[in-house]
């Protein structure tokens, strides 16, 4: 009777305590993650094009962006990374602990030291990046095989090592689908007083790394090419 | 030569003030053993308010001055910030294991969150059977596929969210981007874990969940002053703890709801099992083991429990 009471209770501790992680960390890490996405994409209007006429090509007007064509949309990929490379969610990922007393590079570190890797500083390292300031998913199109996977230890939005994200292949899907179908079934315009120029880019610490200010824009839909057949 | 009153003045003073010893040790400590450069900080907070509203950033100018890893102490506690690329390699590649456990901070005691959470829990037996679940019965490429439509579905009702705000807002006016992929991711996961809409004004115990989902967000978000004067706990200055307490029993009632629902439920197809399936069958597979711990605490019983019913 008792067993079967603990029993369900550990489900339910199961959906509390990691659902409530994955709520948090994906639907906050989702959100700002597509907002600075499409921050960079109206501010740099080169890539936004680019991104677009490549939706076009491979999707076309009749179908959706499904999570199947992530492999053939490169440059999508590269936005997706050079967001991730610039604006990690979690900019000094979760903090880990030292286990016991250990030596690290030389310097003697005491059991239970809690260690913050700057996962923000990192992307932006000069010794690892070229020009590392600027926006441009063009150097993951040269350089396909960097990705955010725990290999490339320049490049860890996700973390690293055992303690990486365990959401990340869904988080992965999740990023492109949801920023491939804001891309392909709307233009987005900027408000009238804004210039890509002028673009506020500034910082909010919260849960992640927010927009100080939202991001504010105004979408068109495209109409998908069965509702012309309909009009027409 | 000093007089005696002397020496017992200073015994007094030594007696009284373990602040003064704390950092007579700390600096013993440095001194024999070298530990990573850093910024001095005051005594007690240490560089806690050194730090600013943009850590990542100062923690960036201080590699500059210091170097890729640079140490901090942040209240009582010790910290090391690694900020190199060349360093991360290091740490992930040989250091990996040693620094395998996670700091815990006061809001995330709530319930004993901190133990039985995947991200969180220490480094052991629990966590791996954790982390197997997940990446293996929940995330695995194959489980991923068969959800593909469930994601586009909540994709759609995104785009539909939006048109209709398009059509809504006059000329030039924005729209929050990031409110409407908010709000889609979190029913996202509701559908891939729990088969619903949490999101749903529809429904009561969903909008319920919603707020006491995102109060726990808030609440975890803060920045607690126990996390770093961790003798302060008794006192929860900010009432974090309790709040997070209430939010935390708020959900708990619901998701006891969405369970004895499911548990109710006939055989579910293949296709369609979410995340709470694969937690129950697992359970069901594995119910045989007799529990030999009989302790007070009710949580930490649920913790062993949890972890004899996954192996």
């Amino acid at each position: 009777m008792i067993k079967k009471k603990l029993h369900k209770i550990s489900i339910l501790y199961f959906i509390l305590y990691d659902e409530q992680e994955i709520f948090l960390a994906g639907s906050e890490t989702t959100s700002s993650t597509i907002e600075w996405a499409m921050t960079e994409l109206v501010s740099n209007w080169e890539c936004m094009e680019k991104v677009k006429s490549e939706l076009e090509r491979v999707v076309g007007r009749g179908r959706e962006v499904e999570e199947s064509d992530i492999d053939n949309l490169p440059y999508l990929q590269a936005v997706v990374k050079e967001t991730l490379r610039l604006h990690p969610p979690i900019p000094l990922l979760v903090p880990r602990r030292a286990t016991k007393d250990t030596t690290f590079m030389a310097y003697h570190i005491p059991k239970d030291t809690q260690v913050l890797v700057n996962a923000w500083a990192i992307g932006r390292d000069p010794s690892f990046w070229d020009q590392p300031l600027d926006f441009k998913p063009q150097r993951f199109m040269d350089c396909t095989n960097i990705d955010y996977k725990g290999q490339h230890f320049g490049f860890i939005p996700f973390g690293a090592g055992r303690r990486i994200c365990a959401g990340l292949p869904l988080g992965h899907r999740i990023l492109h689908l949801v920023l491939g179908s804001l891309l392909h079934r709307f233009h987005w315009e900027l408000q009238p007083h804004v210039t890509p120029s002028t673009v506020d880019k500034r910082e909010k610490i919260g849960i992640t790394m927010r927009k100080l200010q939202p991001l504010l824009l105004v979408p068109k839909l495209i109409p998908s090419s069965s509702s012309i057949t309909n009009t027409e | 030569m000093p007089l005696p009153s002397e020496y017992s003045s200073l015994f007094l003073l030594l007696l009284m003030s373990p602040l003064f010893l704390f950092l007579l040790r700390r600096k013993t400590a440095a001194r024999n053993r070298r530990l990573p450069p850093g910024p001095p900080g005051w005594p007690i907070v240490g560089n806690m308010f050194q730090l600013g509203d943009m850590p990542h950033r100062t923690l960036t100018d201080l590699g500059a001055k210091h170097g890729p890893v640079v140490w901090l102490q942040i209240g009582a506690m010790n910290t090391m910030v690694v900020l190199s690329a060349d360093a991360a390699t290091v740490f992930f590649k040989h250091h990996d294991h040693t620094f395998a456990d996670r700091t815990i901070t006061e809001t995330m005691r709530a319930h004993n969150y901190n133990k039985s959470s995947l991200a969180l829990a220490p480094y052991g037996p629990y966590w791996r059977l954790m982390r197997r679940l997940v990446t293996v019965d929940m995330l695995v490429a194959k489980r991923i596929n068969e959800t593909a439509s469930v994601r586009r579905k909540c994709v759609d009702d995104m785009i539909t969210w939006l048109s209709k705000e398009a059509g809504k807002s006059e000329e030039g006016g924005g729209v929050h981007v990031a409110r409407f992929v908010f709000l889609m991711s979190f029913n996202l996961f509701g559908n891939l874990m729990l088969s619903r809409d949490l999101f749903d004004p529809e429904s009561e115990d969903g909008s319920e969940f919603f707020s006491a989902m995102t109060g726990l967000m808030e609440w975890s978000g803060h920045a607690n002053v126990t996390d770093m004067f961790p003798w302060l706990r008794w006192l929860d200055p900010q009432g974090l703890r309790r709040k997070m307490d209430r939010d935390m029993g708020k959900a708990l009632e619901i998701a006891s709801k969405f369970v004895k629902q499911r548990l109710e439920e006939q055989k579910r197809d293949e296709k369609t099992r979410d995340f709470l399936d694969v937690l129950i069958d697992f359970q069901k597979s594995n119910s045989d083991e007799s529990l030999t711990v009989s302790d007070k605490d009710l949580n930490i019983f649920i913790l062993v429990q949890t972890t004899l019913k996954f192996t």
